[in-house]
């Protein structure tokens, strides 16, 4: 026993750890249901668990794992305040969360198709599921759609797994570029569905419906980490198949991406609800992110940092969301006149949030923009680099509509911070300024 | 003539797979929906039973097992939710339920 | 520790009245803001004082930036003479806004935002690469937005979908500025040494000078990226003469000196920036005319001047600009915060025509609104202005291009016009309904202006008749023929053609509207921007709702894609499925083991026999090589791998 555990990797250890975690809620959960802070103190070990066996492994898996973690810490934090259809559910949406969690660090730790679609299915059921538990019909809605049009991506994905399979007679990764000869088409085909299949967790167009609802309607406490889970998995799973699969994936990637950008811009301004903004705004960076993946060299870095960056500022937006009643949940909150129930510290740290989603310097999702421009610059030329660096400075016109009222709050309007939230918070704002200022370090840990 | 068999089993795959994806586009009823989706399951279990036998590779046939594992856990969420979300209504209609557009 | 060090560190400066303000400290708002500026233009004095050596560099290591990690600031003479103006104008701004601000709901968040924008505008001056440069430059942008839209709930949000436009125009700008950081090849970036470009990467220079315009030009309100600017007025006035008047529209016009090797060295650059700035000197001058109100007036001049401070950098006289850029901050910012005088004393009052005859109740903004005018049409010896104005007709008339310096003389005139008509139409002639209710809102209003005043007559000197200006910038930025302090020819021409504009003006305020009686574009704009607020709507109506409808578009989207990704090999091969390794798979059996074994065995030596063969092949054709053909003799025989046995 004690040789099979020496022998794991510590990629295994920590995947262990979460199904162990999962477990532990599920099998608990008469009794944690009681107590949320117990639930969520063992979500955190859990991750913690994982993310200290994340800086053990060498290269790429390291960022992601790291990313996991933070992601599942700040789930938990924000348990106490989630808006569930039924709050004795916690646990189950607790173990829910660990699954997502589960799902990405598979992706980005794996080394085979078959991985790659196993982590999917994670995501994906966990990520219906956690909108599912919201209260109110839209989350119920928004589930039902989100969970449809996955399966039917889900379902591309396995035929050009299984085309792939038939092309190559492996579903290993690095044989994947090994296809010639007539078996090429049928070879270029799989690819294709499977990166169109992994494109819905990205949100990328014309597959983004489902996560445009989903992020729209879901529980703001939980739709954060759903949010940066599939980005995280999906960005890694492409950037894997992109790099082995050659010139024409990547360029359908590109012009995906630019596609996507363009549509989230311009449909953003026609946009007066915040939830429905920062759900076109993950749409709008799902285009950054499959430049990223789908560029030739650095393709797998480049999107994980790009995760990083904007993992970081969308967790603090809907961490900023979280708990603050109806107006959050039924997402009617018009963007100009968004101030009045949240509060001078949620305003803060939206106001953070959003300068960083739009892109302004020297904000995380700057640099994460940057480099993205750094390597299409390199690999597509200048006309894609100009059409991407419109398309990611233009949307502070957006982005910033909110700011003005938001800076107007004074403290006594809003609900109280509760401890979860405030270290929620304080955990995201922390890094997205860390990021801020020392963009160099996170794209040094992602390039090595 | 000679008919091999394989372009013919890629060939009905490749239908079961359309008629698959015609279904989710064209049903309105949920469970019929999700029956579509089993369907272009199927053809991807098909291609990689197939793709089992042309290489001579038995990981495809257990890949094959472990899909069909998948897709009877989708059908259980996706079952799960389509009766939360049509249980109130009257009319079973994927496209009832429109809410957030926008 | 000399006082460049400070300097260096002058973006820090705002931080704590920045602080103090967004905790609502201290009671009088405002109250301790001015310390800040102020501190920025002593430590820019004391630079002065310690000789202000040549360029001081510091790249504080604790700050890891993309691309090449550095955070470089800079200061030379050019960063520390734009320093003195932002501290200068700053600190007469902030005294100002005490009083117009006095009776605001939230004076706090206003000082907070002006201390934001002084912090990023010092860090856009003390830049010492392209990275840090765009930091401070989008930075001011969003300051301006801010402000903007302070009041962004009067007129039904109006000031929002003002402050709206100004950052469109400004993240065209910056995109711009985004795409330059990436083309300049690594190590490059900083900010002097940027015409080096033009040696080692010439194939980027030509591209890189246009991303350096188009940034300028979305700052600085140029050419086609002129329209922001007018709008912005809906800004509180004290924000309006600091932002929109002296220092950040200036900004443009600082970076194109800062850069001006790399513009010079692409000469079809070079030639469209001197016709846009000289268009939009003309352009904007006309458009001042026709404005009812008359801060918007005001803003159109500034337009009309930054072309002409655009017009002297294409030129190749980088240093008139700057000078240029100099006195108009001094008296355009004064010209402003009269005008602000005028409204505060109104009751936010900026209508035109109902407003005159005010020079008896504002004695003091008369005197500062005539000082500035006579500034602005380039009065000789008395005015700053004169001197600049001068320097950057003859540079243009020296020029390549003297019909660029001819049309600059034409708008001379049309400087004297709307100046005229504003100061007549304003302080001169008939009451309006407006000036009967005016009372005086201030002594602190009269104050704050002095030191405007000062400037707006004494710069001039700076440069005229001692040549110190030119003395402390010589290395940094080309400098062409000493300014006099005699008036040329040309000169007092330019200034007798501005006094016909004045007169001009003059009768033009005699008139009941006040302004040009032609119809205004306003209508068409409206009508084009409700189409153009069409498409996001239509955009979005992609989402009906209808899932089935989604999972149509994601069916066709795929399909498409799967076309995308095949195309590259659907011309060359025929894509039949797999027939490459056709072998029924056998489960092993025991019993077939042997069987197995020696099939195995079988296809190992057919593929060490192929390999053999393959190889003498490739040996015949390097053998044809050597003789000069490339083509093997015979066609070499591709063996089907694997094939069945």
């Amino acid at each position: 026993m004690t040789d099979l555990l020496a022998d794991l990797s510590w990629t295994s250890r920590a995947e262990l750890i979460l199904v162990g975690t999962m477990l532990a809620l599920l099998a608990l959960a008469p009794r944690l249901e009681k107590s949320t802070t117990a639930t969520s103190l063992l979500g955190v070990f859990g991750a913690l668990g994982a993310g200290a066996c994340g800086l053990q492994v060498e290269g790429l898996p390291r960022l992601g794992m790291l990313v996991v973690a933070v992601g599942v810490v700040v789930a938990m934090l924000l348990l106490q305040v989630a808006e569930l259809f039924d709050l004795r559910q916690r646990p189950e949406a607790a173990a829910l969360v660990v699954v997502g969690g589960l799902g990405a660090l598979v992706i980005v730790a794996s080394r085979s198709l078959l991985e790659i679609a196993i982590g999917v299915e994670l995501l994906s059921l966990s990520g219906a599921t956690l909108v599912a538990l919201g209260r109110g019909q839209r989350p119920l809605e928004a589930a039902f759609k989100y969970f449809l049009l996955s399966a039917v991506t889900f379902a591309m994905f396995l035929f050009g797994m299984a085309l792939l399979f038939l092309a190559n007679g492996s579903f290993g990764l690095d044989a994947l570029n090994e296809v010639f000869g007539p078996g090429r088409g049928v070879a270029l085909a799989g690819a294709a569905l499977m990166v169109m299949g992994l494109a819905f967790k990205l949100a990328l167009l014309p597959v983004h419906f489902g996560a445009l609802d989903a992020y729209t309607a879901g529980p703001a406490s939980l739709v954060g980490f759903v949010m940066l889970a599939s980005k995280l998995g999906a960005a890694a799973g492409i950037a894997k198949i992109a790099s082995a699969s050659g010139a024409s994936v990547q360029q359908l990637l590109l012009g995906a991406g630019l596609l996507t950008i363009g549509f989230g811009v311009v449909a953003s301004f026609a946009q007066t609800e915040l939830r429905r903004l920062l759900a076109y705004s993950a749409v709008a960076h799902a285009g950054f992110l499959a430049i990223a993946a789908g560029s030739p060299k650095l393709g797998m870095p480049t999107a994980l940092f790009y995760v990083v960056c904007y993992g970081a500022a969308a967790l603090l937006a809907f961490a900023a969301l979280a708990g603050t009643g109806s107006a959050a949940n039924d997402d009617q909150l018009p963007v100009a006149r968004l101030g009045n129930g949240l509060g001078r510290a949620r305003a803060l740290a939206l106001v953070l949030a959003l300068a960083s989603l739009a892109g302004v310097p020297p904000l995380p999702g700057f640099w994460a923009k940057l480099a993205v421009l750094m390597t299409a610059w390199k690999a597509w030329g200048p006309v894609p680099t100009a059409l991407v660096a419109l398309g990611g400075v233009i949307g502070v016109i957006y982005y910033l509509r909110p700011v003005p009222d938001l800076l107007a709050q004074s403290k006594q309007e809003g609900p109280r911070l509760s401890l979860g939230v405030a270290l929620a918070l304080a955990l995201t704002a922390g890094l997205v300024l860390f990021l801020a200022f020392a963009p160099g370090w996170g794209y040094w840990l992602a390039n090595n | 003539m000679n008919l091999q068999p394989e372009p013919i089993i890629v060939a009905t795959a490749v239908f079961i797979f359309c008629c698959g994806a015609a279904g989710v586009a064209l049903r309105k009823n949920p469970i019929g929906l999700l029956m579509s989706v089993e369907l272009m399951i199927n053809a991807a279990i098909l291609v990689l039973v197939l793709g089992s036998r042309v290489h001579g590779n038995p990981m495809g046939q257990t890949v094959a097992l472990l899909v069909l594992v998948l897709g009877a856990a989708e059908a259980v969420v996706g079952l799960a939710l389509a009766l939360a979300v049509f249980r109130r209504r009257a009319v079973v209609d994927v496209d009832a339920p429109q809410e957030i557009r926008g | 520790m000399s006082a460049a060090d400070l300097l260096l560190w002058s973006f820090l400066f705002p931080l704590p009245t920045l602080v103090l303000s967004a905790l609502g400290l201290p009671k009088r708002a405002g109250a301790l803001s001015f310390l800040s500026p102020l501190a920025i233009l002593v430590a820019g004095v004391a630079w002065l004082a310690q000789g202000a050596g040549s360029a001081k560099v510091a790249v504080p290591d604790f700050v890891r930036f993309l691309p090449d990690g550095a955070f470089r600031l800079t200061v030379d003479p050019l960063a520390g003479v734009m320093l003195l103006v932002v501290g200068f104008v700053s600190t007469c701004v902030f005294v100002y806004s005490q009083g117009y601000m006095a009776h605001d709901e939230r004076p706090h968040r206003f000082f907070a935002f002006l201390d934001f924008f002084v912090a990023c505008m010092c860090l856009l001056v003390v830049a010492g690469n392209l990275m840090v440069l765009l930091i401070g430059w989008t930075g001011v942008g969003i300051a301006s937005f801010l402000l903007i839209s302070f009041w962004w709930q009067k007129d039904g949000g109006a000031p929002l979908k003002a402050g709206y436009l100004a950052l469109g125009a400004n993240a065209i700008g910056d995109a711009a500025l985004l795409v330059a950081v990436v083309l300049v090849p690594s190590g490059l970036g900083e900010l002097s040494g940027l015409g080096a470009i033009a040696h080692e990467a010439p194939e980027r220079a030509t591209a890189l000078a246009w991303c350096l315009v188009i940034a300028a030009c979305a700052k600085s309100a140029q050419g086609p990226l002129w329209w922001w600017l007018p709008s912005a007025m809906a800004g509180p006035t004290p924000v309006s003469a600091l932002i929109h008047a002296a220092t950040m529209v200036a900004a443009g016009v600082y970076l194109l000196v800062r850069t001006a090797g790399v513009i010079v060295d692409a000469p079809t650059v070079a030639y469209t920036t001197a016709w846009i700035g000289v268009w939009t000197a003309l352009l904007a001058g006309v458009a001042s005319l026709w404005q009812p109100n008359f801060k918007r007036g005001l803003a159109y001049s500034t337009v009309s001047q930054l072309g002409w401070m655009f017009t002297a950098v294409a030129v190749g006289a980088p240093f008139a600009a700057l000078f240029h850029l100099v006195t108009h901050a001094a008296f355009k910012a004064m010209l402003f915060l009269s005008a602000g005088t005028v409204i505060a004393a109104t009751h936010h009052e900026e209508r035109i025509d109902q407003v005159g005859g005010l020079a008896k109740k504002l004695p003091f903004a008369f005197g500062y609104f005539v000082l500035g005018t006579a500034a602005l049409i380039g009065t000789p010896i008395v005015t700053a202005g004169s001197f600049s104005k001068d320097a950057i007709l003859e540079a243009t008339l020296a020029s390549p291009w003297p019909e660029l310096g001819w049309l600059l003389l034409a708008g001379a005139f049309l400087t004297g016009a709307y100046a005229g008509r504003l100061l007549f139409g304003v302080f001169l002639g008939a009451p309006g309904p407006a000036t009967e209710h005016a009372h005086h809102p201030g002594k602190i209003f009269d104050l704050a202006l002095l030191p405007l005043a000062a400037g707006a007559i004494a710069l001039g000197y700076l440069e005229a008749g001692t040549g110190a200006l030119s003395g402390l910038l010589h290395d940094v930025v080309a400098v062409g023929e000493p300014v006099h302090v005699q008036p040329t020819l040309l000169g007092l021409g330019a200034f007798a053609i501005g006094l016909f504009g004045v007169a001009a003006g003059a009768l033009l305020a005699r008139t009941s509207t006040k302004c040009l009686p032609l119809p205004p574009f306003a209508e068409l704009w409206q009508a084009l921007w409700g189409e153009a607020q069409a498409i996001p709507e239509g955009v979005a109506a992609l989402h009906t709702g209808r899932v089935s409808r989604y999972a149509l578009i994601v069916l066709l989207g795929v399909a498409v894609s799967i076309g995308v990704a095949v195309a590259p090999v659907a011309g060359r091969e025929a894509p039949p499925p797999v027939e490459t390794k056709r072998r029924p798979y056998v489960p092993t059996d025991p019993r077939k083991k042997k069987d197995e074994e020696r099939r195995k065995k079988k296809e190992q030596e057919e593929r060490a026999r192929r390999q053999q063969q393959r190889k003498e092949q490739q040996q015949e054709m390097r053998l044809d090589a050597t003789r000069g053909d490339l083509k093997p003799l015979k066609a070499p025989a591709k063996p089907a791998e694997g094939s069945a046995p």
